[in-house]
């Protein structure tokens, strides 16, 4: 611990201003936060599986998608090539 | 020496706290009412050893979160509830000077100077109540723990050793060896 700050005659705080601090409900809050933090929180599980689902279904029709145009360029490209076969 | 009354409970009150905590134990929201009877107390503690009024009201804050989050765990032995709000409040105050958000502050009025003077058997004069202040700064922190308790916070002996952990007479007996050092670093500087 760092060398200690003496303080002589400090203005001492009235219970008034104090008390006037008082927030309970704002501990509450940040309790009930605590006790019930976000992912234990049944909408969570709803927002996260659907987003989860939503990720999978982008993913596999892009997958799809992009097999499917490589599969069109894959017989584009056989096309082509017996098209320049038969010519010579 | 005269005492803060503050502290000291009756039977009848003690066994309303007990009452509001075993309801508080099972619902949060009624906890308002020891929120409400402590809150200063623990605040002036918090605020008594720093000298960062936000930080004081943001670590008192916490206090009453980690007292609420673990009530579940709070046996009562007799005592005041306080004793154990101030246990969590000396744990996050010391939390914070470790983490360097607070810097460990001596808050004290001349009078109390007048009262150890007393106790140590010394002159009350000017030059001597300087040297006092320099060397209460020397003492570690144990022993400034109970001297600020003893005569800065006029504590008694069986609150000083509920907030301690350890027996009243064992209070008394530790606070007497803080003043023996204090008196003792006190001679070497003059």
């Amino acid at each position: 611990m760092k060398q200690k700050q003496i303080i002589l005659n400090r203005v001492a705080l009235s219970p008034d201003f104090i008390q006037k601090r008082q927030d309970f409900n704002s501990i509450l809050t940040r309790v009930e936060v605590l006790r019930n933090p976000t992912r234990k929180r049944p909408w969570f599980f709803g927002a996260a599986g659907f987003s989860s689902i939503a990720i999978a279904a982008f993913s596999l029709t892009n997958n799809v998608l992009i097999n499917e145009k490589y599969e069109q360029k894959d017989t584009l490209k056989a096309k082509n090539t017996q098209h320049v076969v038969e010519k010579k | 020496m005269t005492v803060n009354p503050m502290f000291h409970q009756t039977t009848q009150r003690l066994e309303e706290e007990l009452s509001w905590i075993l309801r508080a134990q099972k619902n949060p929201e009624s906890f308002g009412p020891l929120y409400k009877k402590y809150h200063e107390q623990i605040f002036r503690y918090i605020y008594q050893r720093m000298n960062d009024e936000e930080l004081a009201f943001d670590i008192t804050s916490q206090v009453f979160i980690k007292a609420m989050t673990n009530l579940h765990k709070y046996e009562y032995r007799g005592v005041p509830f306080a004793s154990w709000l101030y246990r969590i409040a000396k744990s996050e105050l010391y939390q914070s000077f470790r983490n360097k958000k607070a810097e460990r502050t001596v808050n004290l009025e001349s009078y109390h100077l007048t009262d150890i003077m007393e106790d140590m058997e010394e002159e009350d004069l000017e030059h001597q109540k300087s040297n006092l202040l320099l060397t209460l700064v020397k003492l570690n922190e144990k022993d400034l723990q109970l001297i600020e308790m003893r005569f800065f916070e006029k504590r008694s002996f069986k609150e000083i050793g509920e907030i301690l952990e350890i027996t009243e007479n064992n209070a008394k007996v530790k606070t007497f060896r803080a003043l023996e050092k204090l008196k003792h670093l006190f001679k070497n500087k003059s």
